[in-house]
């Protein structure tokens, strides 16, 4: 790599650290997580020796399906909208300039694998989890980590030379796009026709045996990956050949990838041009406050007009509308891979009872009342200067939130409740739990942008966001503790009162956010 | 009529306004002059009422976060404000039936002069950067306000819209709203301006009246008499 592109690379490394140290806000959070991840190592391992693990062979199972998503999404997405290893700078700056495009091409590598990097952030905070259920130690998580970056940023490489080498024909483009699909739906078909094969008494452990046969860990990339991991973690002692075939296998396919390039086409400036441009609108639109929606990339615009409301009102009409354009199913996009995750969840421990897949869809919850439509509106100038009163205001734009919250609860507990096998009443209970915490956490969210939505450094506001909402829970949870402990009465009238709590302490937080729209400050976010 | 007084507003330790007062009455255009980071947005921002501040701003003596002060505001901001997943037309539907008014007519005009009545079932997010452009006027315009703010509204925008602003500029002048415009265009106000208000780090370094002005002299030129004339202080 030349001197100038190595001196870029470090500057930009040094200076990071340096805006991390010279940040006061920056320097807080990176320290608010590293408590966070001690807690969780901590607590973790306050629960004591088990002597009822679950299957380490689940584990890596589940490590492969989170390995695969990541890159097949990746990759996926990069074939279709095109995918970039640069940022808008090195395309202005460096490709222009006298360095050769293989060099500049290593540099965008070396990039793309700190942001890959960062892309695994999340799974160390799984410790507790893994930790208790699997016996699993601190060493398992950080390999996951490293793995899953790894396969993240293959599936971004993988991504780019797809594009790079049909990016001449569109023909060629669709062929490369379905073979990807054909090639990752045929895996997945063999690897269930291969676990029906072992019969349908148990079907969870059969998939599983089929997922840790050997053949399994040669498909690229995921497969490998898990090879590592089953080298290091499966057995009694390390199967150094696992260890050393998965990393060669990984090694050589990102030289493969680099020789294509080279080999096929070593002017891919103009491809990789596009894809910069579209992600450098994105991240500048994040910056700008505005918030990126998953859409279909062909919307169907269907029935024009909103066709109804009045004043503030007419936000509830033009949600739906948008709702109904952004949607590629019945639910939009994070909302259905949400239901899903809990979904599988409830599959897999359909034994241990309804309350940790209630736990999860509450957790999943809070991320996906973050991402709903009047948070979008509140970087939009419309919502401040309509004339009607904020709080009427308030409410139309939670209006369709609360009519999706509601869906969506009705919706995923039917289907996990005939997944568990659970009572009718159960089932009620779960759904009247699910919906006051919608309400909960809208309004938590409200809560934080009406106190602290001044605060520079967004990262905090989310911390805020889950701090609070736990606190706000407290006294639904309280409720729920004492019912439980204190009266013999059946677990639907606990969810339901717990319910009733949880929707009033929401309503009293929405009441003290009320003026949110009288005071944010716009494009803060 | 749009009035300010004392207005400040902070972020954090750093003033981006400091102790503002000025008017801009019926019929009359204002202009906001500045070098960049001079705190012309963040006024805007504050007059609107999309910020918090300390002080007072009216809209024809209704405080400025009042629902009647909100009825008489257009607000044109520095970047288009169109929603993605909403057609031209329902942008046009949505601000009609948001200000409860029926100005329909007054509306498809403004979509034929900037040249957008055949984008009618285009997507926000279909549209170009100037398309959005003309489209975040055409709604900020469209409920007929009184009091009118434009914060760079020639950015973007191709020679036919910027030539119909100009008009729209003078239309809204004759018809008696208060208009405010803050830009770095300076020939785009030259012909119509009437008190030019130029602001550098956070304060008024000059405010300056057409008809009491040594007509010899652009804009242009007091503009760079006082600004450079300062930034060398």
């Amino acid at each position: 790599m030349s001197k100038a592109l190595l001196y870029v690379l470090l500057t930009r490394f040094k200076n990071k650290v340096l805006s991390i140290v010279r940040k006061p806000g920056q320097m807080i959070f990176i320290i608010i997580l590293a408590a966070m991840f001690g807690f969780t190592v901590f607590s973790g391992n306050q629960s004591g020796v088990s002597y009822f693990y679950r299957s380490i062979d689940e584990l890596l199972s589940i490590c492969l399906l989170v390995f695969g998503i990541s890159y097949v999404l990746t990759a996926y997405s990069g074939i279709s909208k095109g995918a970039s290893l640069f940022s808008m700078s090195d395309v202005n700056l460096i490709f222009p300039s006298p360095i050769k495009p293989i060099p500049a091409l290593i540099y965008g590598l070396i990039q793309q694998m700190g942001t890959s990097l960062l892309l695994g952030f999340f799974i160390l905070f799984q410790y507790t989890t893994v930790h208790n259920f699997y016996g699993v130690n601190i060493d398992f998580l950080i390999t996951v980590f490293l793995l899953y970056a790894v396969t993240s940023f293959c599936g971004q490489l993988t991504a780019m030379v797809i594009y790079i080498l049909t990016s001449s024909s569109d023909k060629k483009r669709k062929i490369a796009k379905y073979s990807f699909i054909g090639i990752v739906l045929a895996a997945v078909v063999a690897i269930f026709l291969y676990a029906l094969s072992m019969g349908q008494d148990d079907m969870i452990e059969n998939v599983v045996s089929a997922a840790s046969t050997f053949p399994v860990m040669l498909f690229p990339v995921i497969g490998w990956a898990k090879m590592i991991l089953t080298g290091l973690f499966a057995g009694e002692t390390v199967n150094i050949l696992y260890i050393i075939l998965g990393a060669g296998l990984t090694i050589l396919y990102v030289a493969l990838m680099v020789i294509l390039v080279k080999v096929k086409q070593t002017d891919y400036y103009e491809d990789v041009l596009k894809a910069t441009e579209v992600s450098f609108s994105a991240i500048t639109a994040k910056k700008e406050g505005k918030l990126t929606e998953a859409v279909p990339q062909n919307v169907k615009v269907g029935k024009t007009g909103l066709g109804a409301g009045e004043g503030s009102d007419v936000f509830y009409y033009k949600h739906k509308v948008e709702s109904r354009r952004a949607k590629s199913f019945i639910f939009d996009v994070p909302t259905l891979v949400y239901m899903g995750i809990t979904c599988l969840f409830a599959f897999i421990f359909k034994g241990e009872g309804i309350l940790p897949i209630l736990v999860l869809s509450i957790y999943l919850q809070m991320f996906s009342v973050a991402l709903g439509r009047w948070v979008k509106e509140l970087i939009m100038p419309y919502v401040y200067l309509i004339p009607e009163k904020p709080m009427k205001k308030l409410l139309n734009c939670l209006k369709e939130s609360f009519v999706k919250i509601t869906t969506e609860a009705v919706v995923l507990f039917a289907i996990v409740g005939l997944i568990m096998k659970l009572d009718p009443l159960e089932i009620l209970g779960c759904i009247l739990i699910r919906i006051s915490c919608g309400v909960l956490f809208t309004a938590t969210n409200l809560f934080c942008d009406r106190f602290f939505g001044g605060i520079s450094l967004k990262a905090i506001t989310l911390i805020l966001y889950f701090l609070f909402s736990m606190i706000f829970a407290l006294p639904a949870i309280v409720t729920a503790v004492i019912l439980y402990n204190f009266t013999y009465t059946d677990l639907w009238v606990i969810y339901t009162v717990s319910a009733i709590v949880n929707t009033l302490a929401g309503v009293l937080t929405l009441f003290i956010s009320r003026n949110v729209l009288q005071y944010a400050e716009l494009n803060n976010r | 009529m749009i009035s300010i007084q004392g207005v400040t507003k902070k972020y954090g330790k750093i003033k981006a306004n400091d102790d503002i007062d000025f008017t801009v009455e019926d019929g009359q255009i204002a202009v906001l002059l500045g070098p960049n980071g001079a705190g012309k947005s963040t006024l805007i921002k504050c007059i609107t009422g999309l910020l918090r501040f300390d002080g007072l701003i009216e809209i024809d003596g209704h405080n400025n976060k009042s629902v009647e002060a909100k009825k008489l505001l257009g607000y044109i901001p520095e970047m288009p404000a169109v929603y993605d997943m909403l057609t031209v037309g329902e942008h046009i539907e949505f601000i009609m039936r948001a200000y409860k008014c029926d100005e329909s007519e007054y509306a498809e005009k403004l979509l034929e002069r900037f040249e957008m009545a055949d984008k009618k079932d285009k997507l926000g997010k279909e549209l170009s950067k100037g398309m959005q452009q003309k489209l975040s006027i055409i709604c900020a315009l469209a409920h007929k306000p009184k009091c009118v703010i434009f914060d760079e509204p020639m950015v973007g925008l191709d020679p036919h819209a910027i030539k119909e602003l100009k008009e729209i500029f003078v239309e809204l002048k004759n018809d008696g709203a208060s208009v405010l415009i803050s830009t770095h265009m300076l020939d785009s106000v030259e012909d119509y301006w009437d008190v030019a208000n130029i602001m550098i780090g956070g304060s008024f370094a000059a405010t300056m009246k057409n008809d009491s002005l040594d007509s010899s002299k652009s804009l242009e030129e007091l503009f760079f008499e006082i600004t450079e004339g300062k930034t060398d202080e």
